[in-house]
């Protein structure tokens, strides 16, 4: 290789290095020595006291064992309904209108996906003017909490709705891929029955080969902040919109633990991934 | 008869969006308890025509930093993910593109945000447009790995062996054989930044007023029929595009 062309190399990969790594690494590294008080506007040398107002208040833990429980039943819901569709309408999503369809909610961005289960969930919106309509209430009082509830049902549902067709779409990919009709053909003769073959051989298959991407829409959704801004609860907080409020309060001793909850969360999310990844290597 | 039945329910959720904001945006006054709006009127999209309005710039917006979002790193992503299929430590450095996908937009946005401020990058176009390129830059690299594959570097050492000029090889020989992958990745990041709501907000400091901000800002100004309209704007084009070869576009996803 001549020198001319290692030294183009270099310089795409330095741009490479600026773009992608250096703002990840330096802001973490910012992050971290203003969670310590070594930098920021009022910095006044190494102190553990921002991290210890984060966690002795319990608002940090609060909010992330808040959003482990959205990320868990959104995506145990998301699955569970994913599984279904791709298994029960397998034909359909071969060819037919399904097959076309179920592509379009991926050009629903999650912004958008909380306006319209807002519109859709509050008490003033579309469903509860159908139930008053059809007689089911008699004010809109009457209608539930669905969304700015302590339970997160609005949230959970608008990450229903996102992650069900992409989880679909890959679970139905996995099932080609991983040629699932000639085992279930085999399995069949042999005499297992379609139940043994779903639980015995497709649902530990697909849900294997999808974990990875489980894992990272988990991550995904650990981490939402325009849903739980649009519909979340004022009570129960999800990380990212914890961090982006201390960073909107007009105390300046604030943007500290600001920090400090967004580096805890990278640190969270790195662990998660680390134990996944072992875990990975052990069984290969 | 029930299988039909209950493949309706999917298929409805789906189009229920579309159909739900083209209601709202065509409507004015929605009191409750009625369920369409008591008004349907043009006058809504008849901002999108307004010279200088909101709607227009805000779409206009969008559209210039995902073109030169996507147009920059696909060209940068080509280039950069052929440098690191030759490095010596190529899973290192693929590791590294993976980093900006760990952390959440918003949180990478508020960690990213003091070099901005720094440069006085905050608050301008420029400052969005590379606040976006952290994520699809990493992306488009990622993305061209499986392109630079044994057989298309053995093609262009056989071409450069052969005597071809390093243009040639590029003009005749690679980027033919890119094509499909540059044009998906092309949409693929536009898309990426079309979406982006986190870091634009936060390094844009709310100045530069994309679609996604714009629908936020509609929503808490209660302004429900410009959110819808704006909210249709964002999802339009990318599922009529869809509509014309989906396998194109969302392949790989």
């Amino acid at each position: 290789m001549s020198i001319t062309k290692k030294t183009t190399g270099f310089y795409w990969r330095f741009l490479f290095l600026l773009l992608a790594a250096l703002p990840v690494a330096g802001g973490l590294m910012y992050g971290l020595a203003n969670s310590f008080g070594l930098t920021g506007v009022l910095a006044t040398g190494f102190t553990l006291e921002h991290w210890r107002q984060i966690l002795g208040s319990g608002a940090l833990l609060h909010s992330l064992a808040y959003s482990i429980y959205i990320a868990l039943v959104a995506i145990s819901i998301a699955t569970a309904l994913a599984l279904f569709l791709s298994l029960y309408f397998k034909k359909s999503l071969d060819q037919g209108a399904l097959s076309y369809l179920l592509f379009l909610p991926l050009t629903i961005p999650a912004m958008i996906m909380g306006f319209l289960v807002f519109e859709l969930l509050t008490k003033s919106g579309l469903l509860s003017r159908i139930a008053y309509q059809a007689g089911w209430i008699v004010d809109l009082q009457d209608f539930p909490n669905l969304v700015h509830d302590s339970l997160g049902f609005g949230i959970i549902l608008a990450h229903v709705g996102m992650a069900v067709p992409f989880l679909t779409l890959l679970f139905h990919v996995i099932y080609q891929e991983q040629d699932l009709h000639k085992l279930k053909a085999v399995s069949e003769n042999l005499g297992a029955g379609k139940s043994y073959f779903l639980q015995h051989v497709a649902l530990p298959i697909l849900l294997k080969t999808a974990a990875p991407n489980l894992l990272l829409y988990f991550i995904f959704i650990l981490g939402s902040y325009e849903i739980p801004l649009l519909i979340g609860s004022q009570q129960h907080q999800m990380v990212a919109v914890l961090a982006v409020q201390k960073f909107q309060r007009f105390n300046l001793l604030d943007i500290p633990q600001g920090y400090a909850i967004s580096v805890a969360f990278t640190g969270l999310v790195l662990l998660l991934l680390l134990l996944f990844f072992k875990n990975v290597r052990r069984h290969v | 008869m029930f299988r039909k039945i209950l493949l309706s329910t999917p298929m409805a959720a789906i189009l229920l969006p579309y159909l739900f904001f083209g209601m709202l945006s065509l409507g004015q006054r929605w009191f409750y308890p009625d369920i369409l709006p008591q008004h349907f009127t043009l006058d809504n999209w008849q901002q999108l025509f307004v010279k200088q309005g909101e709607l227009q710039i805000g779409l206009f917006l969008s559209l210039i930093l995902g073109l030169g979002v996507a147009f920059l790193s696909t060209l940068m992503g080509f280039v950069v993910s052929k440098e690191i299929s030759w490095a010596k430590h190529k899973n290192r450095w693929l590791l590294l593109a993976y980093w900006p996908f760990v952390l959440a937009p918003v949180v990478l946005a508020i960690l990213v945000q003091r070099f901005f401020l720094l440069t006085n990058m905050s608050g301008e176009v420029i400052g969005v447009l590379l606040g976006q390129l952290i994520l699809a830059f990493p992306y488009a690299v990622i993305l061209f790995q499986s392109f630079w594959n044994n057989q298309v570097l053995q093609l262009e050492q056989q071409s450069l062996t052969l005597g071809a000029p390093a243009g040639y090889t590029l003009r005749h020989i690679l980027l033919p054989l890119a094509k499909p992958l540059l044009l998906m990745c092309f949409f693929q990041t536009f898309l990426i930044s079309w979406f982006e709501y986190g870091l634009t907000q936060f390094i844009g400091l709310g100045k530069v007023k994309t679609l996604t901000i714009l629908v936020f800002k509609y929503v808490n100004e209660a302004n429900i029929f410009y959110a819808a309209l704006a909210s249709l704007l964002i999802m339009l084009p990318p599922a009529l595009l869809l509509w014309f070869n989906k396998k194109f576009i969302f392949r790989g996803i």
